[in-house]
């Protein structure tokens, strides 16, 4: 009969660039070799147990909780949790580790965790500990390795240093304590082991065995050897002599353990003993809410539902709409039901601050869009303004945490986070992890440095790929790179880069979801600081958290918020009425109007080539098509070829059909076609019979994990499921590639509700205040996909003017100047801020201002004292022309800065001395008209005097250019050539390698289409030029006119000097 | 009035190794450097003899345009496209090395003051600058020659002359160089890199060349550089980039502008230098040479000996005199700072003419394992290369070059030699040494230096790469200043010990040697027997031999080298035999072959 074994020194490959395999690898292994239990110890940390957890559970494998520790002054050992105590302690004893690490040596050492003897100590209850032995016992004998001396016995010291080593763990752990024996064929395992045993019986610890296992089979050796590279930052051959010379580190056959550890008896029995103390599961662990402030006298149901029907009366001051009341006190019911009061009343905490603080913000998710959330003031999406989107906002039959994200405005999210961690305490709340994987490409450069590829040569393989490149492309992409893929070396790094794709690498810090408890987070989950300072993150991501069921709500940044704010307060400062996002007039056709012509620079998502071109088919007219708008121009509907049956039915062209009753339901409100998330998993319930939780494991089996035999699975249960329905095979296929589509890239209805609203605040402003969105929009930046040239020039477009940047006029951010009056005519005009101005920081920006208050400047030197102004920053403002008030031009207000000193506070005395209109100033040579505008475009990105491309128009007609304006004119498939600088490149992910430019003369913008090949041929010139010449033909559809372009060249090649497209910057926003 | 030449070597890292590698004309040659974050960029590129016609029937010379900084990805992809894929293929790339530049610069350096006395690859203040801040222009390395030609045009049959002369005599030895003369060395360095601006009038120059090249020297009247080189760009004056960016902002971009400036916007609105170059080349504040300070860091001693003689009246006997001569001369400034020769040159130069085809002298490189003051043991080592040698008909001269010295052993032998002396004939430890050091020199120089070695131990699992045949040098001797071919070769994988417990034998097989394992004695090997996989063959035959094992120890395990091959999977045994045999066997684990991998004493 085989022996039986528990495996109780386990790292996986969460102890990064370590172990070699997934935890879930590791606990499948073990379950087949028939392992007793197997313990999964990474160093110092806990991340990858709740993985290992849910494995073990699915494998019928008993997992035992548990950690290597490497204290910096005692013997290393590994720890197992027997207990919740021990569990508890587990946590708080990491935590103090991290703490102290962060303490010591700041924020950069983040991921470190320094723990001491005395530490251990103070945590060691409900623990057990096992000393691997190979770590502290010297090897018996050594061996010069080319001479053939006799063995020699160590020196008798050293043996004892280890057995003191044991006895001082002993001390702590008493009964608790085990030595482990790990031996590897080495060469002399026997007596090893008996020196082992030796060493231990000295110390009064019993021994057990253990393989200090590292992956879970032996062909994982080359990739272990890799990420020890990696970790040392060199090379494999560079360190081979660190390298274990053997791959034995992994999980063995329980008889070959036995053959092994013949010589030590009872080794194996004692690993089951181990096991069999070890009760503790990661099931036990119990999530509470953290406690509400709930009045003292009043439960929590009361407090909601108080506070509910309270803003319901202020949402509807004309009296609640009996629609909206039922669904309230539907919803109030049936969160009492499932007990989620402390969560509402969490999450309206939080806003409630951010609205006290003057913060713009928006909750979505599903439970965000509620009728609670509405009359709370999470959301301003108004219930009656929408349809039905509700019917299971929060899911009864899955026992799954209700989910509300909150966007905060960009700039003061911080705000938002500090203070959740200073009402909750830095032990009861802290951020989601986010596990770092190895990405095709990163983990392509890691191998491929590792294997002493040399570095260019690694540059340009991980160049040659793209984003959404698998394993499978990978030999195409390194012929491109000009590599053999079918040489040794490539066939190597193929099969090393497929292992370690999907492999976690760091723990980094999710983008704004917050845990919070009631009782003490370290006890529930180790908590580590995070990079950023004064943060702290738990050691689970968000999966680790939904499979344990604990509460996150994120905080999330956004831009558009910012602006947003922004655009109320200049409204408001010049007169207008003060505004906020629910008061904004709802459903304006004149804004629907606008929409509809895809006039919709700057405004919130539908602002993209892609939205833009979809708008004029799509004609919103009301504030349902904006949700759609903003979930249909998305890789999911796209990839599933949703959008074209989508807008053939709504165009009437096709007929509007459902296979059956059920999937009429789950469809009717998007015409049969599944455009959101929710009903692609609703599809899956009702046409293939599919639980609720089966359809969210096949959502999530889509996204994140993507394993091919996985998906296999699911994808005939799920067409099995509808043919056995009587739907037919096609359906079922179509249905399937649409589930698939959502997988990474779906919208939920609500999270595009809550968007949708946003479009429409933007929109609305970009229509009745075009001068305030816009100033709003450049104080912004960076945001969206147009530069602060494209969005002045769209603002001039709708007549609103905009003035210069000048030290004597701007503040830092743009400003508006003059009021609003009634009518549409009299808009204020925009002063450029003084963030325009290229290396000008917001410090400097700001002390212009302050100074400024004590009246104008008349002087560049004037203002570098004033202001307290480097030369530096007197020469940015300078060359950005922002002395014009001072009635100096570029060049001469360079010159004079020039004279200022390196520092304003090292003046000399006689400085005031120094004669006014010294010197050589005027021989230098006046720039012309066209080196002003190039010199615009150089210092701030933009020119209001004119088009750059305006200068080079004669030569430009000469070899045959059109305006763009001419050119937009032309019909169909008319040939032409077109001139502009460079707007945006565009490469999505699911255009099949096209390109998508924009480019822009001085008659306007035009849409360029351009085919990979096309792209490849011109490869210099089209990927670096400002200028470029594109000659091609004109498609239309509809509305919307493209370029597509047979050939790309760079204006600046065609002609280099001395023309003004030679001389000008790169301009364009890249997304590829 | 002084009068200086500025002598420019156009792309001086090219040309250095063009001249190393006289083939390399054919092929475009790009010096490349390692930037921080390891991308390569080009330092400095030619191409000798490209086509003249490039692929798009551009004239090439027009169409291509690598300037220094260039990532090599980028200049490989300009190279194809303008004269095909081919070129890329074919074209050299060689790491950059100014040490090397700045040592043979010094060497033309040398060679050039034939012309007169003051020759300097750097005037005082630029010395003194790139001294201070080495890193100021990653891109900038010396290629220029400054000579203080004051009152030698004379011997050349003037001016114009003399400068014809350098750059012609400089291109007979493969050297492509720009000269010209002025009154200061900035004015003359401004000429020299814009020859093909200058105006005819005033200006002597060089006669239009065939195939367009630009002009090759140019000659300013004293007093003239003012108005005759007002017109040059900015470049002229050795300006950094922020400084010229500067001056063209406020629309300044010839060295007239620069020269109508007053000296108070100058001084109150640019960095000193500027000011600094303009009066180095007007002339207001002299730019004295940097002779001599830079000549010293290589060779580290040279002495020759420059009487034409015609080997035919040479004995053997007269040339050891004058190489003895030659190497004490070498040697005794060495031997006071306590170093030694560690490597040597002797040059045998042939008269090289003027304009006469270069003819390269015979070299002979001598190394040692120690440094050594001796010249007599130096002499000897000379000796044992000359007399292979045959030697050139007639001697311009012979040149000895200390290139590399190091730290002597210190020896008192002569003080206390009567106190350990007296009981007879005792080596003292150091005498043995010396004689090793001897022996080991004289082999190399019988043998050639590689095939002198001892093995040295590597960090590698695989015992056949755990050693590597490495220079027998004592740590403690090691050169002062590295050779380029150790640095070419890479220095062994040192430190860090192997973690392996298990022996090692003294004696090593090329290859492992196959050993028949005698089957019957094996015992059966079933799947549950753990005992199976842990165990040698009892009985085996080696060459023809039948060994019976009585004892073993292992197995250890090897699994290793998959990083350079087919990966190496390994059980090794180390077996006691009968007759009081040991031996290293291992089971090759892809199909249980088994081998012979060394021997115990």
């Amino acid at each position: 009969m085989e022996p039986r074994y528990a495996e109780l020194h386990c790292t996986s490959n969460f102890t990064f660039l370590t172990g070699a395999s997934h935890p879930e690898e590791l606990v499948q292994t073990a379950a087949a070799l028939g392992y007793e239990a197997l313990a999964i110890t990474d160093q110092s940390t806990l991340t990858g147990i709740v993985r290992a957890h849910a494995a073990a559970k699915q494998a019928g494998l008993k997992l035992i909780v548990g950690a290597r520790l490497e204290p910096c002054d005692a013997a290393p050992l590994v720890v197992w949790a027997t207990d919740r105590t021990g569990y508890a302690n587990l946590c708080r004893l990491l935590t103090r580790g991290y703490a102290r690490a962060a303490e010591e040596r700041g924020a950069a050492e983040s991921e470190r965790c320094i723990l001491t003897f005395d530490d251990v100590a103070a945590h060691a209850g409900g623990l057990l500990a096992g000393v691997p032995l190979a770590a502290i016992v010297q090897p018996a004998s050594c061996h010069d390795r080319l001479a053939d001396r006799p063995t020699v016995q160590m020196a008798a010291g050293t043996q004892d240093t280890a057995i003191e080593h044991l006895a001082h763990w002993r001390s702590v752990f008493d009964d608790r304590i085990w030595a482990l024996a790990e031996v590897a064929l080495e060469g002399d395992d026997d007596d090893r082991l008996r020196e082992f045993a030796r060493v231990a019986r000295h110390a009064g610890v019993p021994v057990a065995a253990a393989g200090d296992v590292r992956y879970h089979e032996r062909t994982r050796l080359a990739l272990a050897d890799v990420l020890t590279a990696v970790r040392l930052g060199s090379t494999v051959e560079a360190i081979r002599g660190q390298l274990l010379t053997n791959g034995e580190r992994h999980l063995h056959e329980r008889w070959r353990i036995a053959g092994r550890f013949a010589a030590l008896p009872g080794a194996l029995d004692r690993t089951v003993e181990i096991a069999g103390r070890c009760t503790f599961s990661l099931d036990e662990l119990k999530y509470e809410y953290p406690e509400a402030n709930v009045p003292p006298g009043r439960t929590a149901r009361e407090h909601l539902a108080r506070l509910a029907w309270k803003g319901a009366a202020q949402r509807y001051p004309g009296g609640i709409p009996e629609k909206v009341r039922e669904l309230v006190a539907h919803e109030l019911a049936l969160v009492a039901e499932l007990g989620y009061e402390a969560y509402f009343l969490t999450v309206f905490d939080i806003v409630r601050f951010a609205r006290r603080r003057g913060i713009l913000c928006q909750g979505r998710g599903s439970a965000a869009n509620s009728a609670v959330c509405y009359c709370l003031g999470i959301t301003s999406v108004d219930p009656a303004r929408m349809n039905v989107l509700f019917e299971r906002f929060v899911s009864r039959e899955r026992q799954e945490a209700p989910d509300i994200d909150i966007d905060f405005e960009h700039d003061r999210r911080e705000e938002v986070i500090q203070y959740i961690y200073a009402t909750y305490g830095r032990e009861r709340a802290a951020m989601t992890a986010e596990v770092i994987s190895y990405r095709l490409r990163s983990a392509v450069r890691d191998v491929a440095k590792a294997l002493g590829f040399s570095l260019d040569r690694v540059d340009r393989i991980a160049g040659a790929i793209d984003v959404g490149d698998g394993v499978e492309d990978l030999p195409t992409r390194l012929a491109e790179a000009g590599l053999d893929p079918a040489s040794d070396a490539c066939t190597r790094l193929a099969a090393l880069v497929g292992s370690l794709v999907g492999f976690p690498r760091h723990l980094g810090q999710h983008v704004g979801g917050m845990v919070m408890t009631r009782g003490l987070l370290s006890d529930l989950v180790p908590i580590q600081p995070a990079t950023m300072d004064g943060r702290t993150i738990v050691q689970w991501d968000k999966n680790d958290l939904d499979e344990l069921g604990i509460l996150k709500v994120d905080c999330l940044a956004l831009g558009m918020l910012s602006a947003i704010h922004r655009a109320f307060d200049l409204v408001a400062g010049t007169g207008g009425p003060r505004l906020t996002l629910a008061t904004v007039p709802a459903e304006d056709p004149a804004v629907y109007e606008m929409i509809s012509r895809a006039d919709t620079v700057g405004v919130f998502q539908i602002e993209s080539r892609a939205q833009m071109s979809m708008l004029p088919r799509l004609r919103p007219r009301c504030f349902y098509d904006l949700v759609i708008e903003v979930a249909i121009v998305r890789p999911g509907p796209i990839q599933g070829d949703m959008v074209h049956p989508y807008l053939r039915r709504r165009a009437g062209e096709d007929p509007v059909t459902y296979p059956n009753d059920a999937i009429r339901e789950v469809l009717e409100k998007t015409l049969g076609v599944p455009l959101f998330q929710e009903q692609a998993m609703r599809l899956a319930v009702v046409a293939a019979g599919f639980t609720p939780g089966e359809a969210d494991q096949l959502r999530r089996a889509m996204g994140a994990w993507r394993r091919p035999g996985l998906i296999e699975e699911f994808r005939r249960k799920l067409i099995d499921g509808m043919l056995a329905r009587g739907l037919s095979q096609q359906f079922a296929e179509q249905v399937f590639g649409q589930i698939r589509g959502f997988g990474e890239y779906g919208f939920p209805e609500s999270h595009a509700a809550s968007f949708a609203l946003l479009v429409y605040v933007s929109a609305w402003l970009k229509h009745h205040h075009p001068a305030a969105f816009t100033a709003a929009l450049l104080g912004s930046q960076p945001m969206g996909f147009y530069a602060p040239a494209q969005l002045v020039r769209d603002a001039k477009a709708h007549g609103v003017k905009v003035l210069p940047v000048d030290v004597n006029a701007s503040r830092w951010h743009a400003t508006l100047e003059g009021r609003l009056k009634a009518g549409p005519d009299t808009q204020p005009a925009i002063r450029l801020g003084l963030e325009q101005v290229y290396g000008l920081g917001e410090a400097a920006g700001r002390r212009i201002e302050t100074a400024r208050r004590d009246g104008p400047f008349r002087l560049p030197r004037e203002l570098a004292r004033r202001a307290g102004l480097d030369r530096e920053a007197l020469l940015h403002l300078a060359r950005a022309g922002a002395f014009a008030s001072l009635g100096l031009d570029r060049r001469r207000a360079v010159w004079e800065a020039m004279r200022c000193l390196e520092r304003p506070d090292s003046r000399p005395l006689l400085d005031n001395l120094d004669d006014e209109g010294d010197d050589d100033g005027d021989l230098l040579p006046l720039l012309s008209p066209e080196e002003e505008v190039v010199a615009d475009y150089r210092t701030a990105g933009l020119s209001l005097t004119a088009h750059p491309l305006q200068f080079d128009r004669d030569w430009l007609t000469a070899s045959g250019v059109a305006t763009v304006a001419d050119a937009v004119g032309l019909p169909e498939g008319r040939r032409v050539q077109v001139a502009g600088i460079v707007l945006t490149r565009q490469r999505p992910a699911t255009a099949k390698g096209m390109i998508f430019l924009t480019i822009e003369d001085e008659t306007g913008a035009a849409n360029i289409v351009v085919h990979p090949n096309v792209w490849e041929a011109a490869d210099l010139a089209a990927r670096r030029a400002a200028v470029l010449v594109v000659h091609g033909r004109i498609q239309r559809r509809g509305a919307v006119v493209h370029v597509v372009s047979t050939r790309l060249e760079s204006a600046a090649a065609l002609r280099p000097e001395p023309s003004t497209a030679a001389a000008l910057p790169r301009m364009s926003r890249d997304f590829c | 009035m002084s009068r200086f030449m500025t002598i420019w070597l156009p792309r001086w890292p090219v040309q250095r190794r063009l001249r190393e590698h006289p083939e390399w004309r054919n092929v475009p040659v790009f010096v490349s450097r390692r930037e921080r974050r390891g991308v390569m960029t080009v330092a400095s590129w030619a191409w000798a003899d490209a086509p003249r016609e490039a692929a798009g029937g551009l004239r090439a010379g027009h169409a291509l345009r690598i300037p220094a900084g260039t990532s090599l990805a980028e200049a490989m992809a300009l190279l194809a496209l303008t004269y095909g894929s081919r070129a890329c293929h074919v074209s050299q790339v060689v790491p950059d090395d100014p040490a090397a530049d700045q040592a043979v610069l010094e060497r033309v350096a040398r060679w050039c003051r034939r012309f007169s006395p003051a020759v300097a690859t750097a005037t005082v203040d630029d010395a003194a600058r790139s001294s201070r801040a080495p890193e100021a222009d990653p891109h900038a390395s010396p290629d220029c020659l400054f000579l203080d030609v004051t009152g030698t045009a004379g011997f050349f049959g003037g001016e114009s002359m003399l400068v014809r002369t350098t750059v012609w005599t400089l291109a007979a030895r493969g050297l492509h160089a720009r000269a010209a003369i002025a009154d200061t060395p900035g004015a003359a360095w401004a000429a020299a890199h814009h020859t093909h601006l200058l105006a005819n009038d005033g200006v002597t120059i060089s006669p239009r060349s065939a195939g367009r090249r630009p002009r090759r020297w140019a000659v300013v009247p004293a007093g003239e550089q003012t108005s005759l080189l007002s017109g040059l760009p900015l470049a002229a004056l050795r300006l950094d980039a922020a400084t010229t960016t500067a001056l063209r902002e406020v629309g300044i971009d010839t060295v007239g502008g620069v020269l109508k400036l007053s000296a108070k916007s100058l001084t109150s609105r640019f960095p000193a230098t500027l000011g600094l170059r303009r009066a180095q080349l007007t002339g207001t504040r002299a730019e004295p040479l940097a002779c001599g300070s830079g000549t010293e860091s290589l060779p580290q001693m040279s002495h020759a000996f420059e009487l034409p003689i015609p080997t035919t009246t040479f004995t053997e006997g007269m040339l050891a005199a004058v190489l003895e001569r030659l190497l004490t001369g070498c040697v005794s400034p060495l031997a006071a700072r306590g170093e030694g020769v560690l490597a040597l040159q002797v040059r045998l130069e042939p008269p090289a003419g003027m304009g006469m085809a270069t003819s390269t002298p015979t070299v002979i490189d001598v190394g040692l394992f120690r440094p050594s003051i001796s010249p007599r043991h130096l002499l000897e080592l000379v000796q044992l290369r000359l007399g292979r040698l045959r030697l050139p008909r007639e001697l311009d001269g012979i040149v000895v070059e200390v290139v590399a010295a190091g730290a002597a052993a210190c020896r008192q032998r002569a003080l206390f030699a009567d106190a350990t002396d007296g009981a007879g004939t005792r080596d003292t430890s150091a005498d043995r040494t010396a004689a090793v050091d001897m022996l080991l020199d004289r082999l190399s120089g019988r043998l050639g230096r590689d095939a002198v070695f001892e093995p040295r131990p590597v960090a590698d699992a695989q015992p056949e790469h755990a050693w590597i045949p490495s220079a027998p040098v004592d740590s403690a001797a090691r050169p002062t200043t590295t050779s380029h071919r150790d640095r070419a070769r890479g220095s062994a994988p040192a430190g860090a010990p192997l973690r392996l417990t298990g022996r090692r034998p003294i004696w090593m097989p090329a290859r492992p040697v196959r050993v028949e394992p005698l089957q019957a004695e094996l015992i059966a090997v079933t799947a549950i027997d753990p005992a199976a996989e842990r165990q040698p063959p009892l009985r085996f035959r080696l060459a023809g031999q039948v060994h019976r094992v009585v004892q073993f120890h292992g197995p250890e395990r090897i699994e290793t080298a998959w990083w350079r091959g087919p990966i190496v999977r390994r059980d090794y045994y180390v077996v006691e035999t009968e007759t009081g045999g040991r031996f290293w066997l291992f089971r090759r684990l892809k199909d249980g072959a088994w081998f012979l991998h060394g021997v115990f004493a």
